[in-house]
């Protein structure tokens, strides 16, 4: 009993005394700015590490050797040391403290955990979007998933989409006004659940784009932040692109064929995919012949609203029409029935 | 009791039209109806029913052709037939089918009818034909021009575009109410419930004849065509 108790304060002091020796002992190295290794490909990296970044960071309490376990000896030369393997603590119903969340899941299903599975190169693992030593919370400025920073984030990889973003109606919101109601990529394409646009689940897919949208856009407090309306969705929603899409056509437009996707424009801005001069281009992409008169009123119009002018007033004219028809209709019919009632009552009494 | 005496009130021919018409109609209603109301669940279920989008723009541009042939035919055999002839003079409107139509309101809520008397088409009868005339040619217009959406935006502005959309929606709702119930109540349930036999057999009965087309029975009698019945009381 004695051995057993002796051995087991042997095992956990070693590991704590180790362990808190580690963390003193590795910044003493670590924290030299120049510090890197050199890469079998002999490409220099740098190892430095930020004591204070660390300290503040989300993982503040941990040692280091709880994510870089393969670090078993001081020096490592000659060590194979891989990137940290975060799922370790990070999956679903773990109680190291990490958050607990089907997210994890979710990651492994979407087209960058799919393209890692598969071993692409510059596949994204946890680390590139959420940082290393600087994991914050994503409601802090400082973290790389803070929503100001996400568009710069994926940009990384993504640059075009980045260029065409920031010079977007939602980019220039939110890089340049600070405005932080507008969408990042996160916000259309989901976070850890990023699918391919191609495939029916995904955020971004032909049939689910709307609803998307209409996220923000069906939002009336949200919008007359902004001072727009909810019309563009109702209308759409409406409409023949709008029915058609629900019901599952593939050929028909959604917000995204006309508007763009990162690259959405006020229609203002000679840039925009719905500035008058570009709008036989858009419509034409699939409507041979399109002119100038496709850009020849509004498009997303609400007949009931007044600002509609003559359709408002077209729209009314047929609704009382059909309305009144109704009316006079079953009272016609009511009053006639009600006669041939009576007619029959006489016929039987005479006949009596 | 002896077999009922009837007349050909309306020829192979017209029945046969009247029933594309109404093949047309359904056509049309289905699949207009399903794409007005496509939140509902019936109009959902019936954008199914038809499979899908596609397949119900087919049925909807199929019974517009339908339509189409048929009026198309139709105002050929009005015009260039001699009986087709006879029947359009026969559904003009004249004064008496004012003065019919403003003693129908002295006696909304009497319980006795107007003696009015009608000729071969009563007031209701060639209101209901015109109306479906008017309908059929707003509907088939602006129908042919929202098929061709990429010309006829090409052609027009927008809000030309939204007018023709209100017209074909509400217009449908309107030819719904008048054929559909209006035309259905007068000439079936009406006076010969559940319905009336001659829109399939062409016969009507010389009794119903002498009733409600009393003008037409007394000129066929005067032109000898028939013979005058005597009333059995």
């Amino acid at each position: 009993m004695k051995i057993k108790l002796l051995l087991f304060l042997l095992v956990i002091s070693q590991s704590l005394l180790f362990g808190q020796n580690q963390i003193r002992k590795c910044i003493i190295c670590h924290q030299k700015p120049d510090i890197h290794k050199v890469m079998p490909t002999g490409i220099e990296r740098s190892v430095y590490v930020d004591k204070k970044v660390l300290r503040s960071s989300v993982h503040h309490n941990l040692k280091c050797q709880d994510c870089h376990a393969d670090v078993t000896s001081i020096p490592h030369q000659g060590l194979k040391i891989g990137r940290v393997n975060c799922s370790r603590c990070h999956f679903n119903g773990n109680n190291m403290g990490a958050p607990n969340s089907p997210m994890y899941d979710q990651f492994w299903e979407s087209v960058h955990g799919k393209k890692l599975r598969e071993g692409a190169a510059g596949a994204p693992q946890c680390q590139t979007c959420h940082g290393g030593h600087n994991v914050f919370k994503a409601s802090n400025p400082r973290s790389t998933v803070y929503k100001k920073n996400l568009p710069s984030t994926c940009g990384q990889c993504h640059e075009k989409e980045l260029h065409d973003y920031s010079g977007s109606i939602h980019g220039v919101a939110i890089l340049q006004k600070g405005i932080l109601n507008v969408p990042v990529c996160t916000d259309c394409h989901g976070k850890h659940d990023v699918y391919s646009s191609n495939m029916s689940g995904s955020h971004t897919s032909k049939q689910n784009v709307p609803d998307t949208c209409k996220s923000c856009h069906d939002d009336y407090k949200l919008m007359s932040k902004f001072k727009l309306t909810t019309d563009q969705a109702d209308t759409f929603t409406r409409s023949f692109h709008g029915i058609a899409l629900r019901f599952g056509e593939k050929t028909v437009a959604n917000c995204a064929s006309c508007h763009g996707t990162h690259n959405i424009r006020k229609q203002d801005d000679p840039a925009s995919s719905i500035y008058p001069a570009n709008i036989p281009k858009t419509c034409g992409q699939c409507h041979k012949g399109a002119n100038e008169n496709f850009a020849n009123g509004k498009v997303h119009l609400n007949p009931e609203n007044r600002d509609s002018g003559l359709v408002y007033y077209i729209s009314n004219f047929f609704f009382w029409l059909t309305t009144l028809t109704m009316l006079a209709l079953f009272t016609h019919i009511l009053l006639d029935l009600r006669r041939k009632l009576k007619e029959k009552k006489e016929e039987k009494e005479t006949h009596k | 009791m002896a077999e009922k005496k009837t007349i050909v009130r309306f020829t192979l021919n017209e029945r046969v039209q009247h029933i594309l018409v109404i093949i047309a109609f359904i056509m049309l209603f289905l699949s207009g109806f399903a794409l007005k109301y496509s939140n509902s669940s019936v109009g959902g279920w019936l954008i199914h029913f038809m499979g899908g989008m596609e397949n119900r723009a087919i049925v909807h541009y199929t019974g517009g052709i339908l339509l189409i042939a048929v009026g198309v035919y139709h105002i050929l055999y009005m015009l260039l037939t001699i009986r087709g002839r006879d029947q359009l003079h026969r559904l003009f409107l004249h004064a008496s089918d004012w003065q019919a139509f403003c003693s129908s309101f002295k006696y909304i809520f009497s319980s006795t009818r107007p003696h009015t008397l009608h000729g071969r088409f009563t007031t209701r009868q060639k209101l209901q034909f015109w109306l479906v005339v008017g309908g059929s040619l707003s509907m088939g217009a602006s129908g042919l021009l929202i098929w061709f959406h990429n010309e006829t935006m090409s052609l027009f502005s927008k809000w030309f575009w939204d007018f023709l959309f209100i017209l074909h929606s509400h217009g449908a709702m309107l030819v719904f109410l008048v054929i559909v119930l209006w035309h259905m109540y007068d000439v079936h349930f009406k006076e010969a419930f559940p319905m009336d036999n001659s829109w399939l057999s062409g016969q009507l009965p010389l009794e119903r004849l002498k009733q409600e087309h009393s003008l037409e029975y007394k000129e066929l009698v005067e032109s000898g065509q028939i013979e005058d019945e005597k009333d059995e009381n």
